[in-house]
């Protein structure tokens, strides 16, 4: 029976960044998540540690007490990762329109919250005026906290979301679509007033010594094609994602993206290689891109992160996961600028016992 | 450039305004207001589907177009019942159980109403005795949105209820959403698979046998 919390781990951040930046050939597999879903953290937190879990079902508006990061470093630690994210709380926020519908995820009860997808908290200049703004200010208790908590060799990573948090919550992305043609300007403000949010608080976080990169959550496509047209994320998007990588490269730490969707066709992923100067690209689905197909690609140029698809991992057989993840690791191991996790976040509704599947795959390869 | 050129234009661009001031402008002329649908307002909202399968457009110009051509539709409605002109097919569209993503399912609906169907929109979190209640009450094809992988079976779980009620010959059944793929289609028994809205339109009449 695989036990998926190692009694000893021995997290080496440094050896992940060089394994990603190529200049290090990889002495064992290296882990990297964007995320975990509260319910899975909490599965693996009560079964294989033996602790209750400390649940905090807030939405970002919220900041989580510290007890809340101290579980959250010692699960990634005790899983083998040498990172832990830590996610952007935005306190004063507005709170967003929700949906409220059945969760049908294996280890969910109860109801789900999903982001209205009309309009969202701006729809007039007159909501925009009345937002709170000024009442936005970064909050660093997230890495504060868990910084305590961080075990030596192990380093945080932080997250937010730009575009993502536009169009899911301050225009809605049918608010947005229309209000590109009906009041551009106000778009155009919409984005600026977010991005100088966002860019202060990566500027008051990635200085601190134990934040190790930016690792920066925006989708921007879908499986077909990019969310809005090319050139309007090469005008409103892409200059922000630059700032920030540029942020980063500054302080001497990384900067990697996740996105969903089609980002190929368009060529909008070598805008995040050539221009924005990612460092790792995360996001990947095998009916748009398969990770071992990125990797080929673009694997000089970029590191590849995850890559596990989320629909095989939810519903593929032990057997063909297992050779998959195998194949993938076979095929993206050799030469380093691989880190073995999901395609996506480790969400609710992946089956435990497929997800323990891909650490003990990644903790056997090549032994 | 003639007045159908000019709606058409204007559909293709989502001006609204200019769609308005065009149907008004072509219904003073004289033009029946089928043929304003069938020969321009129709194949612009086809031009903006062709161009959104070839990555030209994308779904704010889609949705803008689709706003463009209701505005127009509204004005044309009452002249097209008081004309028998027909819609080419009668489609029910939802998002499945326990998914309550909508935008997917509304592009499609948006650009089968454009292709000249008439839809009906059943909403989110749809559960199966709908589908079920549509197909009974004639609709010919049911449309079915899922985003996530765990909400896909909630598909195999509609055609089964159409299968139990005994209404599955009589009702086609087409898939699209994220997760799903034409061999996932396959599995469950759909009659067919989309990628995408625009061509979810030609799907829709291939399966009617609409030329």
């Amino acid at each position: 029976m695989f036990d998926p919390v190692l009694p000893h781990p021995q997290p080496d951040f440094e050896a992940l960044l060089a394994v990603l930046k190529g200049t290090r050939q990889p002495e064992r597999v290296h882990f990297i998540e964007l995320s975990m879903d509260g319910e899975i953290m909490q599965a693996l937190t009560e079964r294989y540690l033996g602790e209750d879990w400390f649940e905090w079902g807030q939405g970002f508006e919220f900041t989580p007490p510290e007890p809340y990061f101290k579980q959250v470093v010692n699960l990634y630690y005790r899983l083998g990762f040498d990172h832990a994210p830590v996610w952007a709380t935005w306190p004063n926020h507005p709170r967003p329109a929700y949906r409220s519908g059945e969760n049908t995820a294996a280890l969910a009860s109860g109801q789900r919250n999903w982001t209205e997808e009309g309009s969202g908290l701006i729809t007039s200049w007159e909501d925009f005026e009345h937002f709170p703004w000024d009442d936005l200010q970064p909050d660093p208790r997230p890495v504060e906290y868990a910084t305590r908590y961080l075990p030596d060799g192990m380093m945080l990573t932080v997250n937010t979301t730009y575009f993502e948090h536009i169009f899911e919550n301050l225009l809605g992305f049918e608010g947005l679509s229309y209000l590109m043609y009906d009041e551009p300007e106000l778009v155009d403000a919409v984005f600026e007033h977010w991005g100088r949010k966002v860019l202060a608080y990566y500027e008051a976080v990635i200085g601190m010594e134990r934040v190790g990169g930016i690792f920066h959550a925006d989708d921007m496509g879908f499986k077909t094609s990019t969310l809005i047209a090319p050139d309007a994320l090469r005008r409103l998007v892409l200059p922000w994602h630059k700032r920030f990588a540029a942020l980063a490269h500054e302080h001497g730490k990384i900067f990697c993206i996740h996105s969903d969707g089609n980002l190929y066709k368009q060529g909008i992923i070598d805008d995040l290689i050539d221009d924005v100067r990612i460092d790792g690209f995360h996001a990947f689905e095998e009916i748009i891109m398969p990770v071992t197909q990125f990797n080929a690609e673009y694997g000089h140029r970029v590191a590849t992160l995850g890559g596990i698809d989320m629909d095989r991992l939810v519903r593929w057989p032990e057997p063909a996961l297992r050779q998959y993840i195998r194949a993938v690791l076979d095929k993206n191991m050799p030469g380093g600028r691989y880190a073995l996790g999901s395609g996506n976040t480790v969400a609710n509704y992946i089956p435990l016992e497929n997800y323990l599947i891909l650490l003990e795959e990644g903790r056997r390869w090549g032994s | 450039m003639g007045i159908l050129e000019e709606i058409n234009d204007a559909v293709i661009y989502g001006k609204r305004k200019d769609v308005v001031a065009g149907v008004e402008k072509a219904l003073i002329e004289g033009y029946d207001a089928g043929v304003i649908l069938h020969q321009s307002m129709i194949p612009a909202m086809t031009e903006v589907g062709l161009r959104f399968e070839r990555n030209e457009f994308f779904v704010p110009e889609m949705l803008i177009a689709a706003r463009a051509m209701q505005a127009g539709i509204d004005i044309l409605r009452p002249l097209l019942v008081e004309g028998g002109v027909e819609p080419l097919g009668t489609v029910a569209v939802g998002t499945v159980q326990g998914d309550l993503h909508d935008i997917g399912k509304n592009l499609v609906a948006l650009m089968l109403e454009g292709a000249g169907f008439e839809v009906r929109d059943l909403g989110v979190n749809v559960s199966p005795d709908h589908y079920v209640a549509a197909a009974q009450e004639g609709v010919q094809i049911i449309g079915l949105s899922a985003l996530l992988t765990t909400t896909m079976p909630a598909m195999k779980a509609v055609i089964d209820a159409l299968e139990a009620a005994g209404v599955r010959g009589q009702v086609k059944v087409m898939v699209g959403g994220a997760p799903v793929t034409q061999t996932y289609a396959d599995e469950i028994g759909a009659d067919g698979y989309s990628p995408d809205a625009s061509s979810a339109t030609r799907l829709a009449k291939q399966l009617l046998n609409i030329e």
